[in-house]
């Protein structure tokens, strides 16, 4: 899996630190960048607390729940959000990096399979990295908006265990949840 | 999808209740169905909401509406008893004529309090009110006191919900803010907008009393702002706003006086159509509106508008460049309203994307347009194009086409002189002609348009 060795933008902190996937990958991510995963963040201030060794240069933080291929898709997604510790913007570049930013999230998301998209929402709680999980979750919100249980279904791969006059139950309990869905 | 493995299977409750939470309650709701680890998962959600609206039919009478009202409520109360969750974040309750249900009422809002809610809504407005004629409505119901003490509500929707004024003073976190069918003061909108430092967005709808509009402040964050048929004493419209990025706007016409600022300002949308009368400086007023609002990238724009924004001064176009890149135009695709949109091409050179709402408009017989035109061949006139349909337009949509000639050339125009067009998306009106014309008709004379000479080689016309 591909190693995010594009080079660092010059920002007032280029520190980087090490994240090890389950699949034993490592990455090199820059702080400002990884801070947004909190569970890192605070991996990294626990560690500041008890190790003298320089910041983030030995250390390489485990992260065992997560797969590399999802590790890379969450860091590039959270390169594209505001950083905090940029130098501000002028209006200008503020507008590209915002339409730079939607044509990517466009592009990642026609692109994703479900199973996929559920690993980065599994990933991205995790790593608590909230703008992450927002969008995802709004991603799926969106594509199953007023889709039928079917549909909902064979996309997830889920398997209907109810009985047939359960399940009949409970669509009639909750009939008004069922107007006006897509039948597909 | 032939994948027959549980995608869901490596998540937790917890995290599939996340994702529960994101989908609006409806949603939420049909999840139970989805097999049996499903059943309760959406019973913890966090995003309520009880509209009556899907459980009562107003075209029954009035007592089996009051059934079902009552069923309603039954459901709503049920459903808070059993709630198991800790804190919540939208509390949305929708409900007509709420005068024989107090007592639920306030168990429903004390549950949202209790829990913390962030975001509390309230409409006990009546779907049968008009919203485009001038009657007001009173509230029939006042906010309980209890919800006055939770002092950090971040979002609030109040309609036809009476409260007063000096207890809301002590809301002082509210991020949002949406009044509807209400009475309000002007006083009391300038004490809210200085009560509330993290402001961004007020709505204001159908609502009446108030002396003109002032939206103004020392520090003032507001970034959005919609004033949908409010009745107003006198038709003033003042806002200072220098972080506002949305403006919205429907009533009659008014002297508007706007301040922006070119770096945050992104979208309008200017709503004339109630306005029934037109008058002599209409057509400059409208432009200084335009001016006023010169940095939108998205506009919107109805058929008042069309038709008297070139009568002013200006009947070409505006004295600058504006920038907008998307237009949504609110037509009927009449040939008094050529004019108007020739003059908001001209005025767009970097317009990406046309969006063409037809539907039934007022149409003012008075009209007299400001150059002779022939408006049969207005589209189709070789000797006029515009820059933005020649360099810059991507994207055209028609929603709500019925084949009118006028219909017809004016997309015409876009695939014949469109070099950069990407798509052209038409959905066809679903409603009967007056001359036997109907869906299918509709379709067949959409379909012609795909044997047009195209500018553009990569151009996909699509018709639903």
């Amino acid at each position: 899996m591909s190693n995010t060795s594009e080079n660092p933008k010059p920002s007032s902190s280029s520190a980087k630190m090490t994240l090890k996937t389950s699949d034993n990958e490592l990455f090199e991510v820059e702080e400002a960048v990884a801070m947004k995963f909190c569970t890192v963040k605070q991996y990294f201030e626990d560690e500041k607390d008890s190790d003298v060794a320089a910041r983030g240069s030995t250390t390489v933080i485990p992260l065992p729940n997560v797969h590399s291929a999802v590790l890379a898709t969450l860091i590039s997604y959270g390169k594209k959000l505001p950083q905090s510790n940029a130098v501000a913007d002028n209006h200008e570049e503020e507008e590209t990096k915002k339409k730079e930013r939607k044509k990517y999230e466009q592009g990642l998301l026609k692109n994703l399979m479900p199973g996929e998209l559920l690993d980065l929402i599994s990933a991205a709680n995790y790593l608590d990295f909230k703008e992450g999980l927002e969008f995802f979750n709004q991603a799926l919100a969106d594509h199953i908006q007023n889709k039928s249980v079917e549909y909902v279904r064979k996309f997830f791969g889920i398997k209907n265990d109810y009985e047939p006059h359960e399940e009949e139950k409970y669509r009639e309990e909750y009939a008004w949840a069922f107007e006006g869905v897509d039948e597909d | 999808m032939a994948d027959n493995m549980d995608m869901f299977r490596k998540l937790s409750e917890h995290l599939i209740l996340i994702i529960i939470s994101f989908l609006p309650f409806k949603e939420a709701v049909r999840t139970s169905v989805l097999s049996k680890r499903w059943r309760y998962i959406w019973h913890g959600t966090w995003n309520i909401e009880f509209d009556e609206r899907a459980f009562v039919d107003f075209r029954e009478s009035q007592e089996m509406q009051a059934s079902q009202r009552r069923g309603f409520i039954d459901f709503a109360l049920q459903w808070i008893q059993n709630y198991q969750g800790r804190d919540i974040d939208k509390f949305q309750l929708t409900l007509s004529k709420p005068e024989n249900f107090n007592g639920d009422i306030q168990r429903c809002i004390s549950f949202a309090i209790t829990h913390n809610v962030k975001g509390l809504g309230l409409d006990f407005s009546d779907p049968t009110w008009a919203e485009d004629n001038l009657d007001n409505h009173a509230a029939l119901l006042d906010l309980p006191l209890n919800v006055f003490g939770h002092v950090f509500l971040e979002s609030i929707k109040l309609f036809s919900c009476n409260f007063r004024n000096s207890d809301f003073m002590n809301f002082r976190a509210l991020k949002q803010v949406s009044f509807g069918w209400l009475e309000l003061s002007l006083s009391f909108l300038k004490a809210l907008l200085k009560n509330c430092p993290l402001l961004e967005s007020l709505s204001l709808k159908k609502c009446w009393n108030l002396d003109h509009l002032e939206i103004s402040g020392q520090n003032l964050r507001l970034k959005s702002f919609v004033a949908d048929n409010c009745s107003l004493i006198s038709d003033e419209i003042v806002i200072d706003a220098p972080y506002l990025r949305f403006f919205k706007y429907s009533g009659k016409m008014a002297h508007f006086e706007i301040e922006i600022h070119r770096s945050h300002m992104e979208e309008a949308d200017l709503d004339f159509g109630i306005q029934f009368e037109h008058y002599d400086g209409i057509g400059t007023d409208l432009y200084n509106l335009l001016n006023q609002l010169y940095p939108v990238k998205v506009l919107t724009v109805c058929s008042f508008m069309l038709q008297f924004l070139p009568l002013g001064d200006e009947p070409v176009r505006m004295g600058f460049d504006m920038r907008i890149k998307h237009l949504t135009l609110k037509t009927s695709v009449h040939p008094f309203e050529f004019i108007g949109i020739r003059f908001l091409l001209n005025s767009s050179p970097h317009l990406e994307t046309l969006t063409l709402d037809i539907g039934p408009r007022r149409i003012f017989g008075g009209y007299r347009p400001p150059v002779r035109v022939n408006f049969n061949r207005f589209w189709l006139e070789r000797s006029i194009k515009y820059k933005c349909v020649q360099e810059s337009l991507k994207v055209v949509e028609a929603k709500g086409f019925k084949g009118t000639m006028h219909e017809l050339s004016l997309l015409a125009h876009m695939i014949i002189y469109g070099r950069v067009l990407e798509r052209m998306d038409v959905t066809v009106s679903k409603e009967e002609g007056d001359n036997g014309g109907n869906e299918n008709r509709y379709r067949e004379i959409a379909n012609a348009m795909l044997e047009f000479p195209r500018a553009s080689p990569i151009l996909q016309i699509s018709i639903k």
